[in-house]
């Protein structure tokens, strides 16, 4: 990895200090218009065929940006997008104050009724997603962001978000639950009955229970009952 | 483990298709590791019941064959280590009435071994790979595993059919051989493909799909033959490219995820060079190691077996021939792992 | 005469924007007619003042601008001061959005023009002299505002305002426009 400390020049952008390497590609922390910024870069993945990774990054450009805005109109808290700079595929959008969802599990820094009104508040934010047609598609603990103070949360990464038909929404859904139940599982393995809690919240916003439910049961007995030969 | 006295396991694997003893020491040693493979005719896979059968027929004088090997006699050995599961019931049953026979036979110990577990624990052994995230990828199992409290705990997974099932089922719309292995005829054909066909890429969180680019191929694979619009190499070149990318990116995420730099992978579609030069890359570039086995231990063996057995043996963890059942599934985060303390 | 704001880009550090607010304008439509017959400086852009809400939208918009003129692909419209105005709308129909974001009878205009570039090109965006009204404080921009008007163009919904500032609201369509469906603006 690159020494953390170096500022850079990303594209365009001066003065850019890598942060994490993600999964998804650089995320630098840099200024825009003497603002604090976030600019994360989708660079180029090597090891994947040229065709198939320009097909990808751009889709996930389109796809994150897309999914925030969507967000936010079903009410949901995300970066505001500052600048989207196609020729490098790189997202400059507002740095959000706060810690990262896992961070502040791990730290146990927090009462137990705090902890029940985050597990609601997020519970209740994937509700609205779901029931506006919007799959986050990444549903982690690494993804949501939030203010210690105000216990505000904010959901960032839509990188791989997408709007579900009425079709397939309640398999959508249920994967969408089922990837975030096992996202609290492994993160959160000393913490038993989180997701629990984020589902209960989940069921008393939602207008569509049954069908997500009834489908995210059957996602989990697909999990289990794999027979998993060889 | 025990300290001072070096201590030898005996192992058996016979979850899938293929069974394999293999006799591993306490001090990491494999000194011998035999086994044999059950082929079905080209467009066919194999099923429980003729799968059991070859598995009987062989493993005696497999059993036989690996003590010679060894240089050892049964005196030798301190302890028989068996896939409990997960895998295909009547094979897995086969296997493991005959290791509790010889267990009788012999006066020793019996150690229960989680197949899976098997695969990572060799897979540490014999790169030296300490704390990786591991990409377990096989016919039955396409798993992101990372190990944390005691478990190897399921990061990301198939939501539907595993890589190596993909592949077969692939291998069989192409018509390509059982012979070696149907992953390993794609492998050698994908060598000569050239152009790259768009398929559908599915990835979800740490999660992917198969049903998708499989079904993709089902449909269009023979027509794109027929037309002449593309060869089985390009097929196989592209449908190698994508399902790999998708292993690689899931494995990716769960390295940012956790926080950590070094990949293992093992499984039997572990031995394919592409996907390790895929992972490769994407590792070096996160300042990391890739770890890889070749196909000696990356699919399915008897010292997988043996040396896990071993580790739980020094616990302790030995159950008495009653209690040493098989189970169909038999998830990788299931057992308690008490040799790692970190 | 109150001095114009000189906004600088991070990634542009050869250029910057310099803006200033007119209220009370009374020849709008004299402008439109020395605008409509190419007699506008192509650097300079003149507004409408009541559709913006910050100078950060300007700030996103020019930067876009300047990367545009920078790329392979060019500009969208034919001057610096024209993409300007398109950018700003988070349109991608041109003609609405110069028409919107022009100054056609308004009272309350923002002028701003680039300056920077290429040697050579001294071609001066201050058009202060055209126009006929009295300058004011740029930080009173948001008095001017018509926030009706601004959240009907943007599409903006109500929950997104319980989260961010009609600001935000503006400069993420700004932002992002190329990437938003086309039915979003």
């Amino acid at each position: 990895m690159a020494t953390k400390e170096e500022d850079q020049t990303v594209g365009l952008m001066p003065k850019c200090r890598l942060l994490c390497q993600g999964a998804e590609g650089r995320v630098f922390e840099t200024k825009y218009w003497k603002k604090k910024a976030i600019l994360k870069q989708r660079f180029d993945k090597m090891y994947r065929h040229p065709i198939l990774n320009k097909k990808l990054t751009r889709q996930r450009l389109g796809m994150e940006v897309r999914g925030m805005m969507k967000a936010r109109k079903l009410g949901i808290k995300t970066p505001t997008v500052l600048l989207v700079d196609q020729e490098t595929n790189s997202i400059v959008m507002e740095k959000m104050p706060g810690i990262m969802v896992k961070d502040w599990l791990k730290a146990g820094k927090y009462s137990e009724a705090d902890l029940d009104t985050v597990l609601a508040t997020i519970g209740k934010m994937v509700a609205n997603l779901h029931d506006g047609s919007l799959i986050h598609g990444d549903l982690t603990t690494s993804n949501m962001i939030i203010r210690t103070e105000s216990l505000d949360i904010t959901f960032i990464d839509f990188g791989l978000s997408f709007n579900c038909s009425a079709q397939n929404g309640p398999e959508d859904k249920g994967v969408d639950l089922y990837v975030m139940e096992r996202a609290f599982l492994n993160a959160h393995a000393d913490l038993p009955g989180l997701f629990e809690k984020v589902l209960g919240a989940y069921e008393g916003e939602t207008s569509l229970w049954k069908s997500t439910f009834n489908r995210y049961s059957e996602v989990r007995m697909r999990g289990r009952k794999r027979s998993m030969v060889g | 483990m025990t300290k001072g006295k070096v201590t030898i396991c005996m192992g058996f694997e016979g979850s899938a298709n293929k069974i394999g003893v293999g006799i591993v020491t306490s001090e990491g040693d494999i000194l011998a590791n035999p086994r044999e493979t059950f082929i079905t005719p080209p467009g066919t896979g194999f099923l429980p019941r003729e799968t059991a059968l070859h598995h009987q027929q062989v493993i005696v004088p497999l059993v036989q064959k690996c003590l010679k090997e060894a240089n050892l006699t049964p005196k030798d050995i301190d302890c028989l280590a068996y896939t409990k599961g997960p895998g295909m019931g009547a094979p897995l049953v086969s296997t493991a009435v005959v290791m509790r026979t010889l267990a009788q036979i012999w006066n020793v110990p019996i150690v229960p071994v989680n197949h899976c577990v098997g695969h990572i624990e060799m897979g540490r052994l014999v790169t030296g790979a300490v704390d990786p995230i591991v990409l377990y990828v096989s016919g039955g199992n396409t798993q992101v595993i990372a190990y944390s409290e005691k478990r190897y705990r399921i990061f990301g997974e198939t939501i539907d059919i595993a890589v190596g099932n993909c592949l077969d089922r692939f291998a069989r719309c192409l018509g390509l051989s059982n012979d070696p292995s149907p992953g390993y005829n794609i492998e050698q054909l994908a060598k000569k493909g050239s152009q790259y066909i768009e398929m559908p890429y599915n990835v979800k969180g740490m999660d992917v799909s198969f049903s998708g680019i499989l079904s993709f191929a089902e449909d269009t694979v023979v027509k794109m033959l027929k037309k002449g619009t593309a060869t089985k190499a390009d097929l196989c070149f592209s449908f190698q490219e994508t399902i790999f990318a998708m292993l690689v990116e899931i494995t990716e995420r769960a390295m940012a995820h956790c926080n950590t730099q070094d990949v293992l992978i093992v499984g039997g579609v572990g031995c394919n060079k592409r996907l390790q030069a895929m992972m490769k890359i994407m590792a070096d570039e996160r300042g990391g190691v890739l770890y890889a086995t070749d196909e000696r231990y990356c699919i399915d063996n008897g010292a997988m077996i043996a040396w896990p057995g071993l580790l739980a043996f020094g616990q302790g963890d030995t159950i008495p021939v009653e209690e040493s059942s098989v189970t169909q599934r038999y998830r990788t985060d299931d057992p308690v792992i008490n040799w790692r303390d970190d | 005469m109150t001095q114009a704001e000189t906004i600088q880009f991070e990634a542009h550090p050869d250029w910057v924007l310099k803006c200033k607010l007119f209220t009370h304008v009374t020849n709008a439509a004299d402008l439109v007619t020395h605008i409509t017959s190419g007699n506008l400086p192509m650097k300079t852009s003149l507004i409408n003042a009541t559709l913006v809400p910050d100078l950060l939208p300007l700030y996103v918009a020019g930067d876009k601008a300047l990367r545009s003129l920078q790329s392979d692909k060019g500009l969208s419209t034919r001057t610096l001061g024209s993409e300007l105005l398109y950018n700003l709308s988070g349109s991608r129909h041109i003609r609405d959005a110069l028409i919107k974001f022009g100054v056609k009878d308004s009272t309350s205009i923002l002028l701003a023009w680039f300056e920077g570039g290429k040697e050579g090109d001294e071609e001066n965006g201050d058009v202060s002299d055209l126009i006929k009204g009295s300058v004011a404080d740029l930080g009173d921009l948001h008095l001017g505002l018509d926030q009706s008007q601004v959240v009907d163009w943007y599409k903006i919904h109500d929950k997104e305002l319980t989260n961010a500032s009609l600001t935000d609201c503006v400069v993420f369509r700004i932002g992002a426009k190329d990437f938003l469906d086309k039915k979003q603006k």
